[in-house]
């Protein structure tokens, strides 16, 4: 998942900047960054005069700044990656801009506080790559009205701190995205708080961040050594996208809190992102479930599972649903070997 | 509210040998940031009533490329031209230099400043009315938007940041806020 840390629409000619919010403290002045983009972008002209090309990216060892043109702006937004999803939303977010402001951005001089109602398209926007869905919101008690609207409405009484946003997708019978939308706008008006639960069943997978760290010669690498030495590169190592953490606990032989520690940290710098797995179970005569199973109360279980394992639904979700732990259902399920095939999704 | 104008500092001509009044250390007070592409960002921001006035400059002193500069000029919403103090220009080319700025900029205000040259400003304002009457853009003086603050007349001393406030009001007062 990539860590965005701000976003800049920037007027076109001008150079100054329309709109500008910072989704972690970077402490960069929206006036002389937009300023710095517009004058190499005039820059990359000169050298090369195509008025149909224009710079798109800008990158160093540990972020880029990824541009796309509209007709009167263009938005610059900096993250760890290229990554083509948070592209595609910066795309989308100077069209819904251009289209909202469209007369404002002729005017004699730049009134910031117009656009700044913005800030709620742009938050919903990026709602998705902001937050986790494996993230617990709870609810910050607090005076002010929260802001209504249906998915909010529908998803305010699912908020206890015990649910994920997976989960709360779910109960809500929403989109994911949806729910990570909701959320961010109600975060970023700090009506929620976003806490990280980890469980030892949770499964890690790597990122392209993570496969830069594994090269002893890179910046990446020599920070989590200097954080954890070997034992943060081992796990790195050991997070294959398939076993659990007791998994892993148990294969590098070190106490789950310090295991805990490293996580946390790695998911944080977005060098490992949570797995979800969705099972799918073929279709079987009742003689090869019998024969698979031993006793009454199993079969009613695989035929169960035969019925929701269409590759639709996560394994946390059929836990939820069947009130068995994550663990059970995968040691049963792989029970019926060749029967089962699972599709491994990175959130 | 904060209003934002971009406001590029400019020498009488394109020359190498650009002069500037105000100086660096008048323009800016907190924050320093500076690129090499030739180009100096330069922030200025004034309380002018109930508004914020966010100045910001672009010193193309650096530069020595007249196409990049030309392109750092567009969508400018103000121009200082900073004149040489030690010589008389022409006349005529100051007039063209500002019809040169105005191409990529035509919407601008342009604040023309030096040291006693109220009577060369008074000339210039003149010859470039009677050409753009002449060309048929505009009917009267008063559509031109060009102003000058003849530093002579105050010390030296925070020359800079009066220049600045005094186009700062005059931006701001072609606003509807």
């Amino acid at each position: 998942m990539v860590k965005l840390q701000g976003l800049y629409i920037i007027l076109k000619l001008r150079g100054i900047p329309a709109f500008s919010t910072e989704f972690v403290h970077a402490n960069l002045h929206p006036d002389l960054v937009s300023g710095f983009l517009t004058a190499i972008s005039h820059f990359a002209r000169e050298l090369h005069a195509d008025k149909q090309k224009d710079i798109n990216l800008i990158k160093r060892e540990d972020f880029v700044i990824m541009i796309e043109d509209g007709n009167k702006t263009f938005g610059a937004l900096i993250a760890d990656f290229d990554d083509k999803d948070a592209r595609a939303t910066l795309k989308r977010v100077i069209g819904l801009f251009e289209e909202e402001f469209d007369k404002n951005l002729d005017e004699f001089g730049i009134n910031t506080l117009v656009f700044e109602s913005f800030k709620d398209v742009v938050v919903k926007e990026f709602g998705s790559l902001l937050v986790n869905p494996f993230y617990f919101p709870k609810l910050i008690k607090t005076d002010e009205n929260i802001p209504r609207d249906p998915p909010i409405d529908k998803i305010l009484p699912l908020i206890d701190g015990e649910k994920n946003l997976n989960e709360i997708a779910y109960a809500a019978t929403l989109p994911v995205e949806e729910v990570c939308q909701a959320i961010s706008i109600l975060e970023s008006k700090n009506f929620v708080e976003l806490r990280i639960k980890i469980e030892e069943l949770d499964i890690f997978s790597t990122t392209d961040k993570a496969t830069e760290a594994f090269s002893r010669e890179t910046k990446y690498h020599r920070k989590i050594i200097d954080k954890f030495g070997d034992k943060g590169i081992d796990i790195l190592y050991a997070l294959d996208g398939k076993k659990d953490l007791k998994e892993i606990e148990k294969e590098l032989q070190m106490p789950f809190n310090d295991l805990l520690k490293i996580i946390i940290y790695l998911l944080e710098e977005r060098f490992i992102t949570w797995i979800e797995l969705y099972p799918i179970m073929r279709q079987m005569t009742p003689d090869q479930v019998i024969a698979l199973t031993s006793d009454s109360q199993e079969q009613a279980l695989a035929f169960t599972l035969m019925n929701i394992c269409d590759g639709t639904y996560p394994l946390s979700s059929i836990s939820r649903k069947l009130e068995l732990s994550r663990g059970e259902i995968r040691r049963f399920l792989k029970r019926f070997r060749n029967n089962v095939r699972w599709i491994v999704k990175k959130i | 509210m904060t209003i934002k104008f971009k406001v590029i500092l400019v020498g009488s001509s394109e020359s190498d040998n650009e002069v500037y009044l105000i100086e660096e250390k008048d323009i800016l007070k907190g924050e320093e940031y500076q690129t090499n592409l030739g180009l100096d960002f330069k922030l200025q921001y004034k309380v002018i009533g109930e508004n914020k006035v966010n100045l910001v400059l672009w010193l193309t002193k650096g530069e020595k490329h007249k196409e990049i500069k030309q392109n750092f000029y567009k969508g400018a919403d103000g121009i200082v031209v900073l004149f040489e103090t030690s010589k008389e220009e022409n006349i005529d080319q100051i007039i063209a230099r500002i019809q040169e700025l105005r191409k990529n900029s035509p919407n601008s205000s342009i604040l023309l400043i030096g040291r006693n040259i109220r009577n060369r400003m008074n000339q210039i304002v003149e010859g470039y009315t009677r050409q753009l009457i002449k060309e048929g853009k505009v009917q009267k003086k008063t559509d031109l938007n060009i102003d000058f603050y003849d530093v002579g007349v105050l010390d030296e001393k925070g020359v800079g940041t009066a220049i600045l406030d005094f186009f700062a009001r005059k931006l701001l007062s072609r606003t509807n806020y």
